[in-house]
């Protein structure tokens, strides 16, 4: 595992050394100011608007992040053949793949705790109730459906014969991975039966990104996102889930020819 | 100098270069069968798309054969173990412009578990080995393509390996950088190291190697000593001089092979042919000709065995 870790820190170092992710910095700032300024305008819809947005703009935050990370990645090892040196050192190819993944995620949650933490004392200094425990929590389930999404792009990269194919399917994959529910939902009311069958089959293969979203949670004032089922169940989904889909990758980055 | 470190049996390699819907498969590697022998500096030739770094890749394991086996110091090329002896260098090696020589250096030697203690020591040692002290700490995207490949062989000495598998070490670099590459390869060879590199440059082959393998079309044709070779093939001399065209037939009833390329009439003939050459040419060209080249008795052998496989082709 040491190696793992070693290629995850250097990913991390090298991703944060990258011009693209500073756009990427700027941006989430910019949105972290105007969740402050909407939390300005002080009425309780608003403020509960500003914690909407700032749940969002650390979704955002950390699907771009991911994204990004693996794009970069992707693009030095089938363009610029990096991986042509590091694969012959002594590790594992499930290392660097590993590796990687972790690499991204770690970038993308110093991104989201940079936000959070910025968010805080924007709202700490105008004295403004944004920031507690539950939107903690419900930002601690957004990152652990970004490390999911850095699986499934960590997935398609593998299997995606080029970068911007690999880019597109994660994306379908994570705007699809909202909508899981309205797929059953469809499903319903779909009278064909091969129809209703395939989109059954969509269901259950795709990544359900609507689990670590608690606004809704959030929403109703008072109401504890640590009740019932609710969290532990999506944490166990995205290690079963995102380590399914790391194994079938590696399967895959095993064989291939470099 | 008898225990083999590499060894090829029967490899072949197939691309796919084809669509999904359109798949098609070019063979890059033909039934190839050699060994590496322990302390020896091997030098592959061929032609562009002759199968050299689809071999180096199969030798390293980023690329999997086909038909065949392949074991690298006695293991499969995937096995950790093996490559933690091997040093490879990639052709034109890329690393990522914003980190500098020492960090990318300190990164694969950490995958190497160097001790950490010691580690940035024999970074800085390997740097000023392949002549990059100046620069060890600035962005690698301020480096020549030449310096890119000095960092690429400073990875591959960082470990001390016990063999070294080199694709195109002199691409990139200008001559003074290629005879510091040529004094490199020369002084692992004298601690004891073997090496097996790819290469264009058939003078630099015949300068270092104790042996030669020759690859045309995927197919390993040829492998010998490099002073069998010399011993069995003479070197050439192209003379060359301005003419017309229907000078063609009277340079056709000669005995050396002539072409004509731009105006200038090329005749390649036996360097020990040289002086009945010149006297043969001199009425035609209306003066003596110029020598435009000398040929290696390498280069000679090369071609030989490029138009033998042509012709069973």
């Amino acid at each position: 595992m040491l190696e793992t870790w070693i290629i995850a820190s250097n990913v991390f170092r090298q991703l944060l050394r990258n011009r693209i992710l500073v756009v990427l910095t700027l941006c989430a700032l910019g949105m972290v100011g105007v969740v402050a300024f909407l939390g300005d305008l002080g009425q309780e819809a608003e403020l509960r608007l500003a914690r909407d947005f700032g749940l969002l703009a650390l979704e955002w935050v950390g699907f771009f992040t991911v994204l990004l990370c693996h794009v970069v990645l992707l693009f030095e090892e089938s363009e610029l053949k990096t991986y042509s040196i590091l694969l012959v050192k002594p590790v594992e190819r499930w290392h660097v793949l590993l590796g990687r993944t972790v690499g991204a995620v770690l970038l993308m949650l110093m991104n989201q705790a940079g936000m959070l933490v910025l968010l805080a004392l924007l709202a700490w200094w105008r004295g403004l109730p944004i920031v507690d425990s539950d939107l903690v929590v419900a930002a601690a389930y957004l990152a652990a459906g970004g490390a999911l999404f850095s699986a499934v792009t960590a997935f398609f990269s593998v299997l995606a014969s080029s970068v911007p194919a690999a880019a597109m399917f994660s994306t379908f994959a994570f705007g699809l991975g909202h909508f899981t529910t309205n797929l059953l939902e469809w499903v319903e009311h779909l009278d064909n039966p091969v129809l209703a069958a395939a989109v059954k089959v969509l269901y259950w293969i795709t990544p359900n990104f609507s689990l670590f979203n608690l606004k809704e949670n959030l929403d109703q004032s008072g109401a504890n996102v640590f009740l019932g089922g609710v969290f532990f169940w999506p944490l166990a989904y995205a290690a079963c889930y995102g380590a399914l889909l790391l194994s079938l990758a590696l399967w895959r980055y095993e064989r291939k020819d470099f | 100098m008898d225990e083999d470190v590499l060894a090829f049996e029967g490899v072949s390699k197939r691309y796919r270069t084809g669509d999904f819907w359109r798949p098609l498969k070019a063979q890059a590697m033909r039934q190839v069968s050699f060994s590496l022998r322990k302390g020896e500096v091997f030098g592959l030739v061929g032609l562009n798309g002759a199968g050299k770094s689809t071999l180096m890749k199969t030798a390293v394991g980023l690329l999997h054969p086909d038909e065949g086996t392949v074991r690298l110091l006695g293991s499969d090329p995937r096995d950790r173990r093996a490559r933690r002896r091997l040093g490879y260098l990639p052709e034109l090696p890329y690393f990522p412009g914003y980190l500098s020589a020492v960090e990318v250096l300190v990164y694969y030697g950490q995958l190497h578990r160097l001790p950490r203690a010691a580690l940035k020591r024999r970074v800085l040692d390997v740097l000023a080995q392949v002549g990059l002290e100046q620069a060890a700490f600035d962005p690698i995207r301020r480096y020549s393509k030449g310096m890119q490949q000095r960092v690429g062989l400073a990875q591959t000495l960082l470990h001390d390996p016990e063999l070294l598998l080199l694709d195109e070490p002199m691409s990139g670099l200008d001559p003074l950088g290629m005879k510091e590459m040529r004094d490199i390869i020369l002084a692992q060879r004298a601690a004891g190291k073997t090496i097996f590199f790819n290469s264009h440059g058939l003078a630099e082959v015949e300068r270092i190697c104790d042996r030669v393998g020759m690859m045309h079309r995927g197919r390993l044709v040829l492998v010998d000593s490099v002073p069998a070779l010399v011993s069995r093939h003479q070197s050439t001399v192209t003379l060359g001089f301005e003419g017309p065209e229907d000078l063609g037939p009277r340079l056709a009833a000669l005995p050396w092979p002539s072409a004509l390329e731009n105006r200038l009439w090329r005749v390649q003939a036996p360097h020990q042919d040289l002086g009945a050459a010149i006297r043969a040419l001199e009425p035609l060209a209306g003066k003596a000709p110029s020598v435009l080249s000398v040929g290696s008795p390498l280069e000679t052998a090369f071609l030989q065995a490029l138009a033998q496989e042509d012709a069973h082709a």
